[in-house]
């Protein structure tokens, strides 16, 4: 079915269209939820379905000409999942998946004292452009750890390297995106 | 302006937030499905990396036992011509 089939259907009814969706992006979303949240399948379960009701509940603002279905679709189990990850660190009676990934624990972690920064829509532009600077395996490697909290030896299988060469390199990347971003 | 930029500390925690947020055609890329796709065909692939790891041992296994024989062939011949072994070959 294509995403404008899948979007027409949402139109008419909700159930037949977010049926049509899981149908569609199901396994891509739980691997997408999986790898930020890891062995809790009732909140992945909850956070897959939350993402369709939060893509239906905002049908409105989706482009397709600003991006694929599937990309709002990634975008919003990423953050949806990365939510759930943040109100589980709050809970002090949860305990974490032992084999969260590396990033994902330092954010489940330092989300318990540190205050968020405000951030404003420019700042999401500015690393947008530095990040659209990269070359494209310095962008892989930044959207995978950054995008996806993949763990350093996930990244490295998938793109051939060593866990050392992709700490290093992102080590690296992170000092230059820094520069970038407090130059004015 | 800049200020505010350096108000922020870019750590870890800040580029995961900023990150989700950043222009959606950035995020248009395919790494994950490429992951899965891997991870699908993992048990063929690897059975493919076998197939050809074997191939190679087996290539370089007869070439040295082509090797070897030739070798040993040359230097019967050579020991014949001069009469060493005569008497062996003829039996």
């Amino acid at each position: 079915m294509t995403d404008e089939a899948i979007i027409e259907l949402l139109m008419q009814s909700r159930e037949d269209g977010i049926r049509a969706l899981a149908e569609q992006y199901e396994k891509l979303l739980i691997h997408i939820v999986v790898g930020i949240l890891k062995g809790r399948p009732q909140d992945v379960e909850e956070c897959v379905n939350d993402t369709y009701l939060k893509f239906w509940s905002s049908m409105d603002s989706f482009d397709m000409k600003k991006a694929s279905l599937k990309t709002y679709l990634k975008v919003i189990a990423r953050n949806t999942a990365l939510n759930r990850l943040r109100d589980l660190s709050r809970k002090e009676e949860t305990e974490l998946p032992d084999d969260l990934s590396e990033i994902a624990k330092e954010y489940a972690d330092q989300s318990r004292n540190v205050e968020a920064h405000v951030l404003k829509k420019e700042d999401f532009g500015r690393l947008g452009e530095i990040i659209r600077g990269l070359e494209e395996r310095d962008r892989e490697l930044v959207i995978r750890k950054y995008f996806y909290l993949q763990a350093s030896d996930t990244i490295a299988r998938a793109l051939g390297m060593s866990r050392s060469a992709v700490d290093t390199r992102l080590s690296r990347l992170r000092v230059r995106m820094k520069r970038e971003f407090e130059k004015e | 302006m800049s200020g505010h930029r350096q108000d922020i500390e870019l750590d870890d925690r800040t580029l995961i937030e900023l990150i989700g947020g950043i222009a959606l055609d950035l995020l248009e890329n395919n790494y994950i499905e490429k992951d899965m796709e891997c991870s699908c065909r993992s048990p063929k692939h690897s059975a493919e990396v076998f197939r050809k790891r074997l191939r190679s041992r087996l290539k370089m296994f007869s070439g040295i036992t082509i090797g070897l024989g030739t070798l040993v062939l040359i230097m019967a011949a050579v020991l014949a011509r001069r009469g060493r072994v005569v008497h062996t070959l003829r039996f």
